[in-house]
């Protein structure tokens, strides 16, 4: 007995300790802003912590603006793409920790919209006065279906284009000008009719996997998986049952290399198949996994309109102590002036519409693909998107779609069992 | 405490207890307390703490953010009665155990056996060699891995079809997904197991081997009829391990990619996916807690068969 309450001492003693140890290193984070605070009688000296992840190619603005006011200081922390998303979470329901500004992308942005009460509502800040300033459809999904509580500001957008090889379409017989390919290639029947010259002709695929094609299709239509009203209308969305059907249709063209493995940066490098979906941050991709094949590639736009892919907010965790100077600062960060800036350094899509017709956007010119006006094609496609009713859920049926594509394009179903799995798999899912 | 004398002619109270309280061996137990304490006291916020943590949360439906909401045993009737892909993912998680445990200690031991030999020359180079997998970035290895078993442009395949076999879909077949992985995972361990049966083997006495000699015995029969017998507790304590860890391949799978068919989806995966891309972390906590009580049905097993081999 006496052994065992004798240990309990020693773990309480220990408890103690440590608890201490981190009141202590929470102690110093809290003097090192409050000591500041009292420090100066001017503007009040602020730090705050911003989490990224890397190659969202910020640093230069962040530091301009540390410059500009000196007494607000920038804490950047990055960690890679996927574990930043599991931190945030993390700090955010152990409910100590977050930073005062996080990057949220859009393919985990619906999971957190869930719990507004975990963020900062930019309306209370000023945010209703930048509004106009951003693509209606990107601001619709910055914030709640209502319009009432804002999460974040939008940074780049993702409107895809569509890259095709010169070469393959010469080949084959198709048009290599860029209005020609438009125009030919104006719908996705025509696209698959081309895809199937290309084949015939030259032995490439026309594109790289179905799975690709089906979200490219899919970010076609406002209603895809859920209505407005949240409901499941997979089986009953005319949109998806095209992008299915166009899929499953011209599974003779494609490539059977996802994008993401490696096989497919050795298929685009080998030339294995002559078109690539592209919103503007794979146009890097394309260079990093195929630098031989510059001067072979001209952009047209996509069959039927443009689609988004990718982008992200930059939120306020409710956690955070200085919202009004984080707004500040992230709405002075992506002005459309600075998201120029921005763009002209490193490339990424503004979100703000009155910069499409800057000459430096409309003239951007880039050898590799064969353009001097890249931002006229991509100002273009941004224009095109629709928005997208989404619901917590939609990631999670992305991903049991494309297994189940997955699963037809190796052989082990037929589309027709593949969509009945996938069917039941998602009501599984959903209803748990 | 039971091997302090205490003397009945020592029957003065207080003294009694003055001893008791500073008698030397009194307070060297204390101090030995207070030495391994650390360890307990980590293990008890790292180690226990979660586990009951987990099970608690493993009767509600909680997604992190939001609030708890109490489930009683909802989640364990669904992980039985309605999810496929659980069992599916507990047959794949035996499935690349077993493909890569069994080749991967035989393998160990013959290694070990070829690296005790007297005639090997820079035995510390070869020793160094065929553990540098195991402190190599797993990350890494699947990387690179992944990229030889490319079904298109994948390395291995271009080499079976030198020989004029057809290639193999690596990532479209449970045939292909289950050997990807097991060679990766083999890759990284057998120079660990082999390493240790190497210290098992120094450990068996010279004279054995050199009776066998005398006696005519080959090489054959020695490895048999000695050094397999000899190395009984430590075979027994490498298939535990491998047991254990078996169970929690959660990198290879997550890097080389699970396939349509979730057919490289191990539980320790199936788990991580329904915490942190799904939110479900009470369901994920079910999951947990089977997986649990599995690695623990297994290890007795386990522990059960290594008994009757030691007692035949």
């Amino acid at each position: 007995m006496k052994k065992f309450l004798f240990m309990l001492g020693c773990l309480g003693l220990l408890f103690g300790l440590i608890a201490c140890s981190s009141e202590s290193s929470t102690d110093n984070g809290d003097t090192g802003g409050s000591g500041d605070d009292g420090g100066s009688g001017d503007p009040e000296e602020v730090e705050l912590t911003m989490w990224l992840w890397p190659g969202m190619g910020l640093d230069e603005k962040i530091a301009e603006y540390q410059e500009l006011n000196p007494h607000i200081k920038i804490n950047v922390q990055e960690a890679e793409y996927s574990d930043h998303h599991t931190n945030l979470l993390t700090v955010l329901g152990a409910g100590s920790g977050a930073p005062d500004i996080a990057g949220v992308e859009q393919g985990h942005l619906q999971r957190f919209k869930e719990f507004p009460e975990q963020f900062h509502n930019l309306l209370d800040f000023g945010a209703a006065d930048i509004k106009d300033d951003f693509l209606e459809w990107r601001w619709r999904e910055a914030s709640s279906p209502d319009g009432e509580f804002v999460f974040g500001v939008p940074t780049d957008v993702g409107p895809m284009a569509m890259a095709y090889r010169i070469d393959i379409f010469e080949e084959a017989g198709l048009p290599t000008d860029p209005d020609e390919v438009s125009a030919k290639l104006s719908t996705w029947e025509d696209y698959i009719a081309a895809g199937r010259q290309v084949k015939e002709r030259t032995g490439s695929n026309m594109y790289n996997f179905i799975g690709d094609m089906f979200n490219a299709t899919r970010e076609q239509g406002e209603l895809q998986y859920f209505d407005a009203e949240g409901n499941l209308i997979i089986e009953e969305s005319e949109l998806i049952r095209r992008a299915w059907d166009l899929s499953i249709e011209s599974i003779d063209i494609h490539n059977n290399t996802p994008r993401g493995e490696a096989e497919w940066g050795a298929a685009l490098a080998a030339g294995d198949f002559a078109t690539v979906f592209l919103p503007p941050w794979m146009l890097q991709n394309i260079k990093n996994n195929a630098p031989d094949t510059a001067g072979l590639w001209n952009i047209a736009l996509m069959p039927e309109g443009s689609g988004n892919w990718g982008g992200s907010l930059l939120t306020l965790p409710k956690q955070g102590e200085h919202p009004q100077e984080a707004y500040d600062f992230i709405s002075w960060l992506m002005s459309p002036e600075n998201q120029l800036d921005i763009f002209k350094t490193y490339g990424n899509f503004p979100s703000t519409p009155s910069i499409y017709d800057d000459p430096a956007v409309q003239n951007h010119a880039d050898e590799f693909f064969n353009r001097d006006d890249l931002g006229a094609i991509f100002s273009e496609a941004a224009q095109l998107v629709d928005f997208v009713y989404r619901s917590p859920d939609t990631g999670t049926i992305n991903t049991i779609m494309g297994d189940a594509l997955t699963t037809v394009a190796d052989g082990q179903a037929t589309p027709e069992e593949a969509w009945d799995n996938a069917m039941q798999e998602v009501r599984r899912q959903i209803s748990r | 405490m039971s091997n302090v004398p205490l003397s009945t002619e020592n029957s003065l109270k207080n003294r009694k207890k003055f001893r008791r309280k500073y008698s030397q061996k009194a307070s060297d137990r204390k101090s030995g307390y207070l030495f391994i304490s650390p360890f307990f006291i980590l293990f008890g916020i790292f180690g226990v703490f979660p586990l009951l943590f987990t099970a608690y949360i493993s009767f509600h439906r909680w997604n992190v953010l939001g609030t708890k909401e109490w489930v009683g045993f909802r989640n364990y009737q669904l992980l039985f009665t309605d999810d496929p892909l659980f069992w599916k993912s507990i047959g794949n998680t035996f499935s690349i155990w077993f493909l890569s445990t069994i080749p991967q200690l035989i393998a160990a031991l013959i290694i070990a056996f070829l690296l005790n030999q007297a005639f090997l020359k820079g035995k510390a180079l070869f020793r160094l060699g065929i553990f540098m997998p195991n402190v190599t970035s797993v990350v890494a290895v699947a990387i690179v891995f992944s990229a030889m078993f490319g079904t298109q442009y994948g390395l291995i395949n271009y080499v079976i079809t030198l020989f004029g076999l057809e290639p193999i879909h690596w990532r479209g077949s449970y045939f292909g997904t289950h050997v990807a992985i097991s060679v990766m995972v083999m890759w990284r361990w057998v120079g660990y197991n082999a390493i240790i049966y190497l210290a098992g083997l120094q450990s068996i006495s010279k004279d054995l081997y050199e009776a066998a000699t005398i006696d005519g015995a080959n090489k054959m029969q020695q490895l048999f009829y000695i050094t397999i017998p000899m190395l009984k507790p430590i075979i027994i304590f490498t298939v535990l391990q491998s047991t254990i860890g078996g169970m929690q391949i959660f990198a290879e799978p997550l890097l080389f990619g699970v396939g349509g068919n979730n057919q490289g989806l191990t539980v320790t995966l199936y788990l991580y996916e329904e915490a942190f891309s799904r939110f479900a972390f009470g369901y994920a906590a079910a999951i947990a807690w089977l997986l649990f009580f599995i690695i623990i049905i297994f290890s007795l097993i386990n522990v059960l068969l290594a008994r009757k081999i030691k007692s035949a």
